[in-house]
């Protein structure tokens, strides 16, 4: 069952198409990674999905009912993003309050202990914070809140390294508990590598794959060697990139890892997704 | 406990190599609980269904086992599977690539032989 | 059903707090400058003061909503016409409470100081004080309500126009006002249209003429527009987005 299905979606900003023809969908109780350059579209989508903008053409379902303006929907689903949304005028347990009369499943004991952990004063109004605790304000909601979809999008940008690894840590304490469908944003990939369990890849406002990390990886893999073996090699295999350090030069391939024959002057090596990532967007796709 | 993201080696593949180490040396003796998918995810930041993934391969293996409600348990007899498995992968693991690497760096027999004879007497009498 | 009644109470509870800030601030700052003007001058003339700083205040908190409830209701996953929904029950709980605590006011201010000054308030330099309470409270209401529909509406319409536009409208109603200013003041050709128009919006005040007051034709008038403004709000907030960076206006929502 497609829990989230995105349907030919279409954006544009005038002259600009941040979207074009997207389809794909995410599936229940998966972490999925939304990966993309800064500028590929992510936000856009995640507006659309969220009811924040509106799609030009196409449309998202969510448990099989349009996403648009739909509050049966939306009591499911909450967005976590770097837009700051929240009553300016409110102190962060003031929020909370409200959260819990907005939504049906909020837990406000452990948003105050997460808050706890993160060092977050609650009786802080929200311009008072800095970025970075206005970021952990958000990520507590999220993480307090138990809908059955939650998106965060570019949720560790300002946060120091051991905030970052508390935020995954909460994250995925409640995930087994809760198996929810979690999406996460980011541009920050080798961070969120091993927490995903599928990756759906946005460039330039186009769906270019989407698949689980675990196969994508065992895809993509580095041969480097003498200019000749290596040429010899890439004939007939899907290039996505290459490199040079000398004589010595590296192609980046996506496919079949196939034994190097005995005695070949060739090395093969993994590649990691961000550097899979990397290549696959640097010269538009695959 | 600690998975490197670079290795070639698949994420579940360490874990699971780890967990086998981990019950070979007695960590974990037989029939006694390991640590959750839950808990193994949590601490280093993994995919839990990625965890389950390499504790699959142990089930297969034969190593541990799922009592229903529990958890995972270290089966009886499992350090002695484990030994035989890795006796019979001794070969392609360390040998083949060991001798490859002598015939590169074009060594003799001899000179290998002479070599193992100077590291099993390192490692049973490490004080001479 | 709940859930309208949490978006209710949400933005009536938060605007609550201001109004207390706000009659608060007005006791303290009134009585002090009109302190000051009467030793100054040794006399207060005409007095109004209530009225007019609610009709701002209501006004500021028609054009704020879309920059902090509307953001924060989006934020916790409702629809725009859930928000526009409590958006239309904060402006009657503001005006209902605010009329009534200005006419109130008003009433027992010009009482208490009729010895020192002429105190009036805008429904009664209108039309007098022969009318009942209720009345000109039923007027304030509405006008108090236009007022923060008009702003609303403004910011709403603000908000979908790219800068540019706004921005040439903005001179445009500039120009149009000057010339407005101009023909009605001036004289000319436009003349008896002039009188037509005086007429006509006499009549809509409620002046008869004859010299009666007819208080139905402001009440329902008032009311009108303030409904005719909602509902073009109300179609203008069914394409309200928060967008990225990539899209702005001068009101935009990020």
């Amino acid at each position: 069952m497609n829990a989230i299905q995105i349907n030919n979606v279409m954006k544009r900003y005038g002259r600009v198409t941040a979207l074009e023809n997207v389809s794909f969908s995410f599936e229940h109780g998966k972490i999925y990674g939304l990966l993309g350059r800064n500028g590929a579209g992510k936000s856009t989508l995640i507006n659309i999905i969220a009811n924040r903008s509106f799609a030009d053409e196409g449309e998202i379902l969510i448990d099989g009912l349009p996403a648009k303006e739909n509050m049966a929907v939306h009591e499911k689903l909450f967005c976590m993003s770097a837009q700051d949304l929240y009553d300016s005028s409110l102190k962060v347990r003031d929020i909370f309050k409200w959260t819990d009369r907005f939504y049906d499943h909020f837990q406000k004991d452990l948003a105050f202990e997460i808050a706890e952990r993160f060092s977050l004063d609650t009786r802080k109004r929200f311009p008072a914070l800095s970025k970075g605790q206005q970021s952990i304000l958000k990520l507590t909601i999220a993480l307090a809140l138990d809908v059955p979809y939650v998106i965060f999008d570019e949720p560790v940008l300002g946060l120091d390294a051991n905030h970052r690894e508390l935020f995954y840590h909460f994250l995925l304490r409640d995930y087994e508990k809760r198996q929810r469908t979690i999406i996460l944003a980011t541009h920050l990939i080798e961070e969120v590598a091993n927490i995903i369990e599928e990756v759906v890849l946005i460039d330039r406002g186009k769906f270019l794959l989407q698949e689980p990390v675990e196969s994508l990886l065992e895809r993509g893999y580095c041969v480097c060697g003498p200019e000749d073996a290596l040429e010899d090699y890439c004939r007939g295999r899907h290039v996505i990139g290459r490199d040079a350090l000398g004589a010595m030069k590296l192609a980046y391939i996506l496919g079949k890892k196939e034994e190097l024959p005995h005695g070949s002057p060739l090395q093969i090596s993994n590649m990691n997704l961000q550097k899979l990532f990397v290549k696959l967007t640097e010269k538009g796709g695959l | 406990m600690y998975v490197n993201p670079d290795l070639d080696k698949p994420i579940f593949i360490q874990i699971a190599e780890q967990l086998e180490d981990s019950i070979f040396t007695g960590t974990f003796p037989e029939e006694t609980k390991i640590p959750s998918t839950n808990e193994i995810s949590v601490l280093l930041n993994i995919n839990p269904h990625t965890v389950l993934k390499g504790m699959n391969l142990l089930v297969d293996e034969e190593v541990i086992y799922k009592r229903r409600g529990l958890g995972m348990y270290v089966r009886e007899g499992a350090v002695e599977r484990i030994r035989r498995k890795r006796q019979g992968q001794f070969f392609s693991q360390y040998v083949a690539s060991m001798v490859r690497e002598a015939v590169k760096l074009e060594m003799s027999k001899e000179e290998l032989m002479r070599l193992i004879e100077r590291g099993y007497e390192d490692e049973c009498n490490p004080d001479q | 059903m709940k859930k309208l009644l949490t978006v209710i109470r949400y933005e009536c509870e938060t605007s609550f707090q201001y109004i207390w800030v706000f009659y608060l601030a007005l006791a303290c700052i009134i009585p002090a400058v009109s302190g000051i003007i009467f030793l100054l001058a040794s006399e207060v003339g005409n007095v109004n003061c209530l009225e007019l700083n609610s009709i701002i205040f209501v006004s500021i908190v028609g054009i704020l909503q879309m920059k902090e409830d509307f953001r924060m209701l989006m934020q916790n996953g409702f629809t725009r016409t859930y928000i526009f929904l409590g958006t239309m029950a904060q402006f009657v709980f503001i005006s209902g409470l605010m009329s009534l605590v200005d006419t109130l006011l008003g009433t027992a201010l010009r009482v208490l100081l009729s010895g020192y000054c002429n105190y009036q308030t805008i429904f009664g330099s209108l039309y007098g004080y022969g009318h009942p309470a209720v009345l000109g409270w039923l007027w304030l209401f509405l006008v108090y309500l236009l007022f923060s529909s008009l702003c609303f509406f403004f910011a709403l319409a603000l908000n979908r126009m790219p800068k540019k536009v706004s921005i040439f409208i903005g001179v445009a109603a500039g120009i149009l006002l000057i010339l407005g200013a101009s023909v009605l003041f001036g004289t000319g050709p436009w003349d008896s249209f002039k009188h037509r128009f005086a007429a006509l919006a006499a009549k809509s005040f409620g002046f008869m003429a004859d010299g009666t007051i007819r208080l139905v034709y402001p009440l329902f008038l008032l009311l009108l527009y303030a409904g005719l403004l909602n509902v073009c709000s109300y179609l203008v907030i069914r394409r309200a987005e928060i967008n990225d960076p990539a899209a702005k206006s001068i009101f935009s929502l990020e």
